[in-house]
């Protein structure tokens, strides 16, 4: 069982070489695509707000970035603010990372009253990881 | 025509397969369930991962050459035994990362990719030395015992514990503690740490008489015991380094502050270089 002149891999141990050698090639050949692809440049931070739900006494409000930029963003504060009566409310949303070309998604929480018609939000600030 | 060492049965080798999928695991699930590697899954540069892909491959290539289970193997063979370990690691990445939702449908692919790689080179390290190491009866596994020249012997010890070495501080190179220490830990005390690493590595490998230790460690005479000690402790600062650079760790952060990183976490990779060198390697 043990001559070099006779030895070979059996076909298990040629399917398992075989699967990792085409996964190994794909990820290098991806990784070269995704090195090629990458520029840089700040991450540009799009926000979006989705509809408004009631909850108990609570307004809940969906969020969602989008980092269409090219670098990683970390700790986004997103603020939203809303008209309720004469006053306004205003909640912070904080997320650690937004990586490139990736959505992130979250929610915000106003006391019932605000009017959803006049709700805006916008990024405030984010770190360079 | 590749003339291979061993011939193996498919039932035989599903059990290599599976001895090497459990040591790949068990070396690397602290990684797998450590936040800052995911993130590094996101926030390395390509080019990068392309490195510690083609680092892990050379390292495998040593370790499988010069401490492994296929010491009397030729290159190819070795090489073609370092790409399964890669892919299986990588396979073995992907199931666990998706079990637990690091990875989906809905994120980038390059984000999803640099994941798996992140996790995966690790354990395909884990997979070769799981593989060389769990197995049960040795048969006619066991490869050949002639013992190598002295200059190629030194260089497969520094390769084994450079092996030893990454498997240790890669577990810790990707978390923020090891920075968190630079940054506080005067410089005093840091010279302390790096006197007391070369105590301990003394003691492993000359001291505390652990198994291997006569057959692997040169101490014939105070000279080679001062270079196995001094080489051990380049190596592991080495890979120290090497690690911290690949996860991102020095990026942004002074000369300083990136020596005080890899002289905190030479301190674990020299007692993975040090015991690497006795436990790592089929006797």
């Amino acid at each position: 069982m043990n001559d070099p002149e006779t030895n070979h891999k059996n076909p298990l141990e040629w399917c398992v070489f075989g699967v990792s050698l085409l996964v190994t090639i794909g990820t290098i050949g991806y990784l070269i695509v995704g090195a090629l692809q990458r520029k840089s440049g700040p991450p540009v931070l799009e926000v979006n707000l989705g509809k408004a739900t009631a909850a108990d006494s609570w307004v809940r409000v969906p969020v969602s970035v989008k980092n269409s930029g090219h670098s990683v963003a970390a700790g986004v504060e997103v603020q939203v603010a809303a008209m309720d009566g004469s006053s306004h409310q205003s909640a912070t949303l904080k997320l650690d990372f937004i990586p490139i070309d990736a959505e992130r998604h979250g929610a915000v929480l106003f006391k019932a009253g605000i009017d959803p018609t006049t709700l805006k939000c916008e990024v405030i600030g984010y770190q360079n990881p | 025509m590749i003339d291979f060492s061993h011939q193996r049965s498919v039932w035989e080798s599903l059990q290599e397969y599976g001895r090497g999928i459990a040591g790949g695991l068990m070396f690397s699930v602290p990684l797998l369930f450590t936040m800052e590697v995911w993130w590094a899954g996101f926030l390395i540069h390509p080019w990068r991962m392309l490195l510690y892909v083609l680092v892990t491959y050379g390292l495998l290539l040593l370790y499988n050459r010069f401490a492994g289970l296929r010491r009397d193997a030729s290159w190819w063979e070795v090489a073609i035994d370092s790409v399964e370990e890669i892919g299986i690691g990588l396979v073995l990445s992907a199931l666990i990362l998706w079990l637990t939702g690091r990875i989906s449908g809905e994120s980038q692919w390059l984000e999803n990719l640099g994941k798996i790689v992140m996790e995966g080179m690790t354990i395909a390290i884990g997979v070769s030395v799981g593989t060389a190491h769990l197995g049960g009866s040795e048969g006619e596994d066991s490869g050949k015992s002639e013992a190598p020249e002295s200059g190629s012997k030194y260089l497969a010890q520094v390769a084994v514990a450079f092996c030893g070495a990454v498997l240790f501080a890669a577990t810790m190179a990707p978390t923020e503690e090891v920075v968190m220490l630079a940054i506080e830990i005067p410089p005093l005390r840091l010279l302390t740490i790096a006197l007391m690493t070369l105590l301990l590595v003394w003691l492993i490998l000359h001291f505390s008489d652990f198994r291997g230790a006569k057959k692997h460690v040169d101490a014939e005479s105070l000279a080679l015991r001062t270079r196995g000690i001094v080489t051990t402790y380049a190596v592991a600062l080495f890979a120290s380094a090497g690690s911290l650079w690949f996860f991102g760790q020095f990026d942004g952060e002074t000369m300083g502050v990136c020596l005080s990183s890899v002289v905190i976490l030479g301190f674990p990779a020299a007692l993975g270089a040090s015991a690497g060198r006795l436990l790592l390697q089929v006797s």
